[in-house]
């Protein structure tokens, strides 16, 4: 009987093969052993996981310093990842933050099947509270009956203008859309090189279209959204705007375009419908408008139209997490956050809390640098936002640089670019999961 | 005994039997295992969930629904359509251009030459989103060194040169500055191959510089082009990173589903549909498959036999 010795190296080999196939076959296991726990270790005693942005971070810091006997973990993190982060933890089981501080549209894009993030928070506020926020702005909140988020602050349109400068060329400041083009064509004539408003990017959608009602994104339900770019709401905003732009009386810059940001430190800017913070963030921080000279008008009016309306640029708001071990001591932190003297009187944008906005207003012109205190009209312009804007799961802003500013960039008109922007929203709506009429 | 050395002769023609442990398996194994885990489990990963409903929370088998909402969205076509186009400008313009210039190092072996190919080489150190990062500068007219020519083109702001349109023209140039390199060295060391028996008989023949070139050296080294045009096309069709951090350096007025990946990615990530995500990304899978095994068989790469 002949054996044939197995060399050691043989043996050596097939334990090789014999563990790599071992690994083959134990790696998937390993994978999908782990979504399905869930992590016992948390108890009702866990900090509490809050997530803001640097801005918010010591408005956090204030709640801790002021309610010792809560255990917070406070991060700041990029609220633009909040969709990504919230499917990891939904596969992994845990992580979510118990307290996030983001967009309205942010959170209804994590309010969906796929995401399911946030939590109602009606059965933690009282109706009293509700009713002191500004009026509509709760709106963006309001998914499917229920209330996701509490607003943090408004981001109300206001038309900015510099009073030296009107003085100095002798014009008065519109009232409506249509004087506001007639001014805009005069401007164009009389000194050229000064504008009165941008349309680079998205901020165009809260400048011109949402004060004019138009179709953009309205919510008929949880699932539906009417969205019509061929209503005269919409057409007549792109007829103000062509001869503007064709005249360069309105620039083809965002506002945050370095191009337009030139315009600003070169004191060109005459007047631009922009959101409250444009004030301190944009007018005095980037476009450096020398002092006493800015000054803010109400949102500007349609002829046809029996009253004005206003749109918004930002805001965000407070929401907790439907996942959470300690929901009411989350909503707490958010109920506080949003409503506190405390926090929103020192805020830097204006609280959407009414009693505290007024509280605020002490803040905004203590260094003199507006022509005027322009805290009556932000507080009127406060009640002015068409609510018709509801909080959509898609991205109607990117879609609207990528179609509409992209084309006007490139020589095209608003009115000829209206078709394809309709089609595109339609479509993405339709991929989001929502019904289009 | 005569039997014995027929039979050795004979095995000595076809496979011969090492005594002893084969070390090639070692030097092998580390990137057969990082294949495995970060290559090929994956890719069967996404081939199963693309079957499941990703709307679900246990899994169930939806069948092909995920293939047919991918290619019903409507984004679907236009994104194969901006990829199909990118490569019919960049895979000709990179085959031609690798070529030539490796075929001009290769002619005059000479210091210059070895300068020049660590010089062509460099471009490659620099990969990815760095590259582009790096081009999102070269394309401003503001910044840019070569301002003079994106002015002389009529472009006074990034936004005129990173438009929609333009974008096969700039990925093609990213991505031939930054590749070229790499396959240049690689082409050059395929010449090297070339016995100089060969070289010498064409030259007695009477070849001048440019048939030695075209019909001596390239179809001697056609299995490294197919295998060039292999990885390229496989590279080009999953294209990503670029398009995707162009579009940032232009505020969105690229629409960042522009790429077939780019589109899987918003699936997966922007809207949590992992199924149809997966669904894309084994498509992308199958094309690049398809074309490697077209170009492997229709050359007989694999093919053994001296030619």
């Amino acid at each position: 009987m002949a054996v044939h010795p197995h060399s050691f190296i043989q043996q050596f080999r097939f334990g090789l093969l014999a563990c790599m196939s071992l690994a083959m076959l134990l790696f998937p296991l390993a994978s999908c052993g782990g979504s399905s726990s869930t992590d016992t270790t948390a108890s009702a005693n866990s900090p509490l996981l809050v997530w803001v942005d640097a801005t918010r971070l010591d408005g956090a810091r204030l709640y801790q310093k002021l309610h010792p006997n809560v255990k917070m973990n406070i991060v700041v993190v990029d609220r633009k990842t909040l969709g990504e982060k919230v499917l990891l933890f939904n596969r992994t089981g845990s992580g979510w933050p118990d307290v996030v501080f983001a967009e309205p549209n942010l959170v209804a894009s994590v309010a969906d099947k796929a995401h399911h993030y946030p939590a109602d928070l009606k059965p933690y506020v009282s109706q009293d509270i509700l009713n002191n926020f500004a009026p509509g702005t709760l709106t963006p909140c309001t998914i499917d009956g229920k209330l996701y988020c509490l607003r943090n602050d408004l981001a109300q349109e206001v038309l900015w203008y510099n009073k030296t400068l009107m003085k100095q060329f002798g014009y008065t400041v519109p009232t409506t859309w249509e004087e506001y083009q007639a001014l805009g064509l005069r401007v164009a004539k009389e000194h050229p090189g000064y504008v009165i408003g941008s349309f680079g990017d998205e901020s165009a959608l809260d400048m011109y279209f949402w004060p004019s009602q138009c179709p953009v994104a309205q919510l008929t339900g949880a699932d539906s959204v009417h969205i019509n770019l061929a209503d005269p709401k919409c057409t007549r905003v792109a007829t103000m705007l062509d001869p503007l732009l064709q005249a360069g009386a309105i620039s083809k810059f965002g506002p945050f375009d370095p191009n337009f940001i030139k315009l600003g430190t070169s004191n060109k800017i005459l007047m631009e419908p922009a959101a409250s913070w444009f004030g301190e963030y944009v007018f005095k921080a980037s476009y450096k408008t020398p002092g006493g000279q800015l000054a803010a008008a109400l949102p500007l009016k349609w002829e046809a139209d029996s009253e004005p309306h206003g749109g918004a640029e930002g805001g965000a708001a407070w929401a907790i997490s439907s996942h959470s071990k300690n929901p009411k001591a989350a909503a707490d932190v958010a109920i506080w956050m949003s409503t506190s003297k405390e926090f929103q009187s020192t805020a830097v944008t204006f609280p959407a809390y009414l009693p505290d906005a007024d509280l605020w207003s002490a803040t905004i012109d203590k260094d003199n640098y507006y022509a005027e205190n322009p805290y009556p009209v932000l507080k009127q312009a406060a009640g002015m936002i068409d609510p018709s804007y509801g909080s959509i799961r898609y991205d109607a802003p990117t879609a609207f640089d990528t179609v509409v500013a992209a084309g006007v960039t490139h020589g095209k008109t608003v009115a000829s670019s209206l078709g394809d922007f309709q089609s595109q929203l339609s479509q993405l709506a339709q991929a989001s999961g929502y019904t289009v009429s | 005994m005569a039997t014995g050395t027929v039979a050795r002769t004979v095995v000595a023609g076809t496979k011969r039997r090492r005594k002893g442990f084969n070390y090639g398996y070692i030097f092998v194994l580390p990137y057969v295992l990082l294949l495995l885990f970060f290559g090929i489990m994956p890719s069967l990963y996404a081939l199963f969930i693309s079957f499941i409903d990703p709307n679900s929370d246990t899994p169930s088998f939806n069948g092909v629904a995920n293939y047919v909402t991918a290619f019903h969205d409507f984004r679907f076509l236009s994104a194969f359509a901006h990829a199909l186009l990118y490569l019919l400008l960049w895979l000709p313009i990179t085959t031609v251009g690798v070529l030539f210039l490796a075929l001009l190092l290769h002619a005059h072996a000479s210091h210059f030459s070895t300068v020049m190919r660590l010089i062509y080489f460099l471009p490659g150190a620099v990969t990815g989103s760095a590259s582009v990062l790096l081009w999102m500068f070269m394309f401003d007219p503001s910044v840019s060194p070569f301002s003079f020519i994106l002015h002389a083109l009529g472009s006074k702001d990034i936004s005129d040169v990173i438009y929609e349109p333009n974008l096969p023209i700039l990925l093609t140039i990213i991505a031939f500055s930054t590749g070229a390199g790499g396959w240049i060295v690689v082409m050059y060391g395929a010449f090297q191959n070339i016995s100089h028996e060969i070289m010498e008989a064409a030259r007695i023949d009477g070849c001048n510089a440019i048939q030695t070139a075209l019909s001596i050296k390239l179809p001697l080294i056609s299995k490294y082009i197919v295998y060039m045009l292999i990885l390229s096309f496989a590279g080009g069709i999953q294209l990503f990173v670029e398009p995707q951090l162009l579009s940032r350096a232009v505020r969105n007025t690229i629409s960042s589903t522009w790429s077939p990946n780019e589109l899987a990615y918003e699936f997966a990530f922007n809207l949590g549909n992992f199924g149809v995500s997966a669904a894309i990304s084994t498509i992308l899978l199958i094309i690049g498959l398809v074309g490697a095994f077209l170009l492997i068989f229709r050359t007989r790469f694999f093919s053994t036999e001296v030619r």
